[in-house]
């Protein structure tokens, strides 16, 4: 069984699971957060046996780890409607509670997870614009300079790096591969690099034209808006599903 | 030069600061209280990172650190801001420099003892028990769940259980009792995590720059950190020396957890079992220290100096 798991106005996400559907991925599952949050009951084993995960979904349906083989993961955060549900003191523990259960389950999903949960973004890590610069310049991808001091406000570490009216074209990386634009192959090469040293299976990635004519860094994400890739996107993606673990 | 950060007087740092200062290294201490007659700054560009700290009167360059400790407090709850309004200019300030720090420390050539993206592992303890499953430890049998029909059914096969928090939010480990089952009708609203009891000795191994510190915890309480409470008299605790195999082993565990310093629970059954339940990514290391002569603030500066 193959999985989508994304929020319910999570468009791109229901496009790849329409997509996939067409190209033969079966059975498919499209799971929304929402449903999740209203589950039945849930049931996470950890322990000598290899770690499991079955839920069972408000409308009748059991999910079980041990039929899962592929999982197209779009979770960003655990429901807010079961935090609600606890006193407002209770709330910031609630959220703690949830979003540790979320990342544990969502690892114990077996096969090709795109992707893997970490501590840092349940569909895969975020991170902040001084880190993405070090890794663009590590994998040769151009970067401006990034300057933070006390007088930055911590937001100033999600911004673009793209200056305001630049031309900026997006891409998306799935393990190796890079879909969505048709820049210079050097840049290409770069981005596969960047999101190989970012461990991200599947990356989306903005660049800008700057004023030499190069691509440079803009942002990255591991949530990318998935309909760029089109359906040679879709097509590696059914093929990585299919083909398993780690080519 | 080391940078250690946090508050000078609290034990942990303290003692590796006593450890640094009696081998001649240099040190600079960064006391986070100060924050507000401090300033730092980093640029990442072609050069690749540079930047500078100043506290008080003295500027260091950043580049001139090869190794940091940093044992920061959440600088939201400094003592410093406690009379100041949610959005005050000073807290502001303080949140920026705290940022900027931990930021730089991320990215930072040196060695920092730990970073904060490796620590996350223990946000999630099941998580954490995924990780430390594949390093080869026995894990106690655990069930997440909001099913009180299950939890019945677990209780029937492991006989005694315990529950905790999923989360870092510490709280003390409870044995379930009779009480307890009344009311699991309750955790229908958040899944709850319970895990068979292993019954055996408490072993506390503490790893460091290649080096492991192990503490045999004596006690008959479910939680041994609230010992006095639970039964009465405090946890014994005594050094003990672990087999290769296991320093082996605990070494590899703090490796693949990606932690210059680990602080890692394990339990001994009667059939010599070892069982690994957590690992503490940012270990409070004194009591360890303290009641069991542990000299594991000797290790910590040593990794530092080494640097």
């Amino acid at each position: 069984m193959f999985l989508v798991l994304c929020s319910s106005n999570d468009h791109a996400a229901r496009w790849a699971f329409d997509g996939l559907a067409q190209l033969g991925i079966a059975p498919i599952e499209l799971i929304t957060s929402e449903d999740l949050a209203y589950s039945r009951f849930w049931e996470h084993r950890v322990g000598v046996a290899p770690s499991s995960i079955r839920i069972g979904l408000p409308d009748g349906r059991t999910i079980s780890s041990s039929c899962v083989t592929g999982v197209l993961n779009r979770l960003l955060s655990a429901p807010q409607e079961l935090v609600n549900c606890a006193q407002p003191a209770d709330r910031d523990y609630a959220t703690q509670e949830l979003s540790s259960f979320y990342l544990s389950w969502l690892r114990a999903l077996p096969g090709t997870v795109i992707n893997r949960p970490t501590p840092q973004g349940f569909c895969g890590r975020w991170r902040h614009a001084s880190e993405w610069s070090f890794l663009a310049r590590r994998a040769g991808l151009p970067a401006p300079s990034y300057k933070q001091t006390v007088d930055d406000q911590p937001e100033h570490g999600f911004h673009s790096f793209a200056p305001q009216g630049a031309q900026v074209e997006s891409v998306i990386v799935l393990r190796g591969r890079v879909f969505g634009s048709s820049l210079p192959e050097e840049t290409l090469a770069a981005c596969s690099r960047f999101a190989d040293l970012a461990e991200s299976e599947i990356l989306g990635i903005d660049l800008f034209r700057a004023s030499d004519g190069r691509w440079n860094f803009s942002t990255a994400t591991p949530y990318p808006e998935l309909t760029l890739g089109g359906q040679p996107l879709l097509a590696h993606l059914a093929n990585v599903f299919t083909h398993g673990e780690k080519q | 030069m080391i940078l250690l950060c946090g508050i000078p007087s609290e034990t942990p740092l303290r003692l590796v600061t006593d450890r640094i200062e009696s081998a001649g290294a240099r040190y600079v201490m960064l006391n986070q209280r100060e924050f507000s007659n401090c300033d730092i700054w980093f640029e990442i560009d072609e050069a690749g990172i540079r930047g500078e700290l100043r506290i008080g009167k003295d500027i260091y360059s950043l580049d001139d650190f090869c190794a940091a400790y940093q044992r920061l407090m959440d600088d939201r709850c400094l003592p410093e801001l406690e009379a100041e309004l949610p959005d005050s200019v000073l807290r502001r300030r303080c949140r920026a420099f705290h940022d900027t720090l931990t930021r730089w420390l991320e990215i930072s050539p040196a060695r920092v003892v730990n970073r904060c993206v490796p620590m996350g592992s223990n946000s999630s303890k099941p998580y954490q028990t995924q990780i430390i499953r594949e390093q080869g430890f026995r894990v106690p049998e655990t069930l997440i769940t909001n099913d009180p029909a299950l939890v019945r059914e677990f209780a029937a096969l492991h006989g005694r259980v315990i529950y905790k928090s999923i989360s870092a939010v510490r709280s003390i480990v409870q044995t379930l009792d009779a009480n307890d089952f009344d009311r699991l009708e309750q955790i229908r609203w958040c899944p709850t995590q319970f895990q068979a009891f292993v019954d055996g000795t408490n072993l506390r191994v503490h790893t460091i720059g290649g080096e492991v510190y192990a503490t045999a915890i004596s006690t008959d309480a479910t939680d041994y950190r609230y010992a006095a409470r639970q039964c009465g008299d405090p946890a014994d605790l005594r050094e003990v020396d672990l087999s290769p195999e296991l320093a082996q082993k605990c070494l590899a565990l703090s490796r693949a957890l990606g932690l210059e310093f680990a602080g890692i629970d394990l339990k001994v059954t009667p059939d010599d079992e070892v069982y690994c339940f957590e690992v503490n990514p940012c270990p409070a290391f004194s009591y360890y220290e303290k009641n069991a002569n542990q000299p594991i603030s000797e290790g910590v500066a040593r990794c530092l100096m080494a640097a």
